[in-house]
């Protein structure tokens, strides 16, 4: 990374041969930052799209994984998801060529300023086309989304960043997610968002004393660090699975009103929501399944994670700090004193 | 039946021989112009790029593995003892000098925990010490997220160049407003202000693309080790 904590000037002292930053530094454009964490992703997306598995036909395949996604959907859900299996099937590389140059582009693309709305239009659609194709709508529709094995759909999470991070003028105040949909739309989202993810936790086979237990219990070829993680995950889940189900739940509710609340509750909640995705990607998630070789994207814990911190209530105090020019309105300023 | 198309490591493998070759160019034009700036980027850059072609593609691995690992090995320590002066000179922040000591110690940690990927992709010379445990997968994903997120800030940044020569480089020297070679921390700098083919070669974009093109590449390989 090439010196983050850019300067926008510098002077060269001639005779120490030093230079010498500038000590009023230009505030940095969280929205841009988080935008380039999201084409980070989106890269690391694209990568794994070029694994040996990715160009493998058959059940043990790519085409194979995109396949069993289509089991327990309805009949013409299920049609449209084997019908493009079948396409990978019969043209693995072609295919995966194509799905890994479209990442690359939105990858790169944000990267580029003068691409970055393209790119990120193209991240929503492309988001949606692997929701339904790649992840079988997210099992929702047959009951198995649940936030645990990354429902409704890891990829569904970037194209709702693409969204909130769409590029428009303004501060970051009171939260990076406000600045392209402003507070009201923002916070709404983040409760439908939370909302969701707790009806989600305990409707449909996600809730079943053993379900927990068997989905980190399912994991294989993990390096050995990680399976001691699932032993202990898959002990403490052992029959329990009701009551972890109900209990993030909970968690998710009390995050999804967070961002109503006061600015220490908020953060608050912002640090249980985190720290709980964080948990759910390492013990629930195993990192997407990556380091065991066969996934094709990290999972819901990155995005999740990344979307808790745009939404991180910025303080007063680094708005006037920075020298940013408050354009905030008086919703937004309510919000910075609670 | 496992297709991955064999074009794909040759395109990775005359791209990383491409960074190699560009960084040899720098490097002769800096000797040329006695100017001695970002040397060690490029000096980096013609052996990962090397030795990253030779384990895309085996045939054109050559070398001893232990040589290899020593020429990373020292251009770790190199980076890293630039980064703690960089931090001494100019306090604390994130130097240019760490995501080339990360990639000579990816380079380094291929190298003595070699693994026969699932490409086969790799080098006699690497899967002849296979005997040898393999590299973390967790420690591998994690090497390749950052180079990847070097990649795009690297993109991203205003500072064209400051992958090859930092940021505390002389502003005006990375735009190109004066001529020849300026004194910059680290020797004098090469400045992309020379005539017509030295220009072009030394154009601030052209270093941030090898840097680019190599970190995707060892970052690519390192997922193919997971």
């Amino acid at each position: 990374m090439t010196d983050m904590t850019e300067s926008s000037s510098l002077a060269l002292e001639t005779q120490s041969q030093r230079v010498v930053t500038n000590p009023v530094a230009e505030p940095r454009d969280l929205q841009r930052t988080f935008q380039l964490v999201l084409a980070t992703v989106w890269l690391l997306d694209a990568v794994l799209q070029l694994q040996p598995f990715m160009f493998t036909r058959g059940s043990s395949g790519f085409s194979g994984m995109l396949n069993h996604m289509a089991a327990g959907n309805p009949g013409w859900v299920q049609h449209s998801i084997t019908w493009n299996a079948s396409n990978v099937n019969h043209y693995p590389v072609l295919t995966n060529s194509t799905f890994a140059l479209v990442q690359f582009l939105i990858g790169f693309g944000i990267a580029w300023r003068r691409t970055l709305k393209p790119a990120l239009a193209l991240s929503i659609v492309w988001a949606l086309f692997v929701w339904w194709f790649g992840e079988g709508v997210g099992n929702i529709l047959h009951g198995g989304a649940t936030p645990f094995s990354g429902g409704p759909g890891a990829v569904l999470f970037y194209a709702l960043l693409a969204v909130l991070l769409w590029p428009s003028e303004g501060s970051d105040g009171p939260f990076v997610a406000a600045r392209s949909v402003g507070v009201t739309a923002a916070r709404s989202v983040w409760a439908v968002v939370w909302g969701l993810l707790a009806v989600l936790a305990v409707v449909g086979s996600g809730r079943s004393p053993q379900a927990l237990h068997d989905l980190v219990a399912a994991y294989t070829g993990q390096p050995g660090w990680l399976a001691r993680i699932d032993r202990a995950t898959a002990s403490m889940f052992l029959h329990h699975g009701t009551t972890v189900a109900i209990l993030l739940a909970v968690v998710c509710l009390v995050v999804a009103v967070g961002a109503y609340l006061p600015l220490q509750f908020n953060r608050f909640t912002l640090v249980l929501g985190i720290v709980t995705y964080a948990f759910i990607w390492v013990a629930t998630e195993n990192f997407g399944g990556i380091l065991a070789g066969g996934a094709t994207d990290p999972n819901s814990g990155p995005p999740v994670i990344i979307l808790a911190l745009i939404y991180w209530p910025l303080t007063m105090a680094r708005d006037t700090a920075d020298g940013v020019p408050s354009n905030s309105t008086s919703e937004s300023k309510k919000a910075l004193v609670p | 039946m496992t297709a991955t198309p064999p074009w794909l490591y040759y395109l990775f493998a005359v791209a990383m021989l491409a960074v190699a070759a560009y960084g040899l160019v720098l490097l002769a034009v800096s000797v040329v112009t006695r100017s001695t700036g970002g040397r060690d980027v490029d000096i980096a850059h013609i052996f990962m790029g090397v030795s990253m072609a030779g384990m895309f593609v085996a045939d054109w691995a050559f070398g001893p593995s232990a040589t290899w690992e020593l020429i990373f090995a020292v251009l770790l320590i190199w980076f890293v003892v630039q980064s703690i002066q960089s931090v001494i000179a100019f306090g604390i922040h994130l130097t240019h000098y760490l995501i080339h000591a990360a990639m000579s110690f990816a380079m380094l940690l291929m190298y003595v925990f070699p693994a026969a990927t699932r490409s086969g992709a790799m080098s006699m010379s690497m899967s002849m010490a296979s005997s040898r445990s393999r590299i973390d997968p967790g420690l591998s994903l994690l090497l390749a997220f950052v180079f990847f997120a070097s990649v795009i800030f690297t993109l991203a940044s205003p500072n064209k160049g400051a992958s090859h020569h930092g940021t505390h480089t002389p502003a005006y020297a990375m735009s190109g407003a004066a001529g020849g070679t300026v004194e910059a921390p680290g020797g004098p700098l090469l400045v992309s202000t020379g005539r017509g083919a030295v220009r072009l070669i030394t154009d601030p974009r052209l270093e941030d693309a090898s840097h680019v093109v190599m970190a995707v590449g060892m970052g690519f390989m390192l997922i193919l080790m997971i």
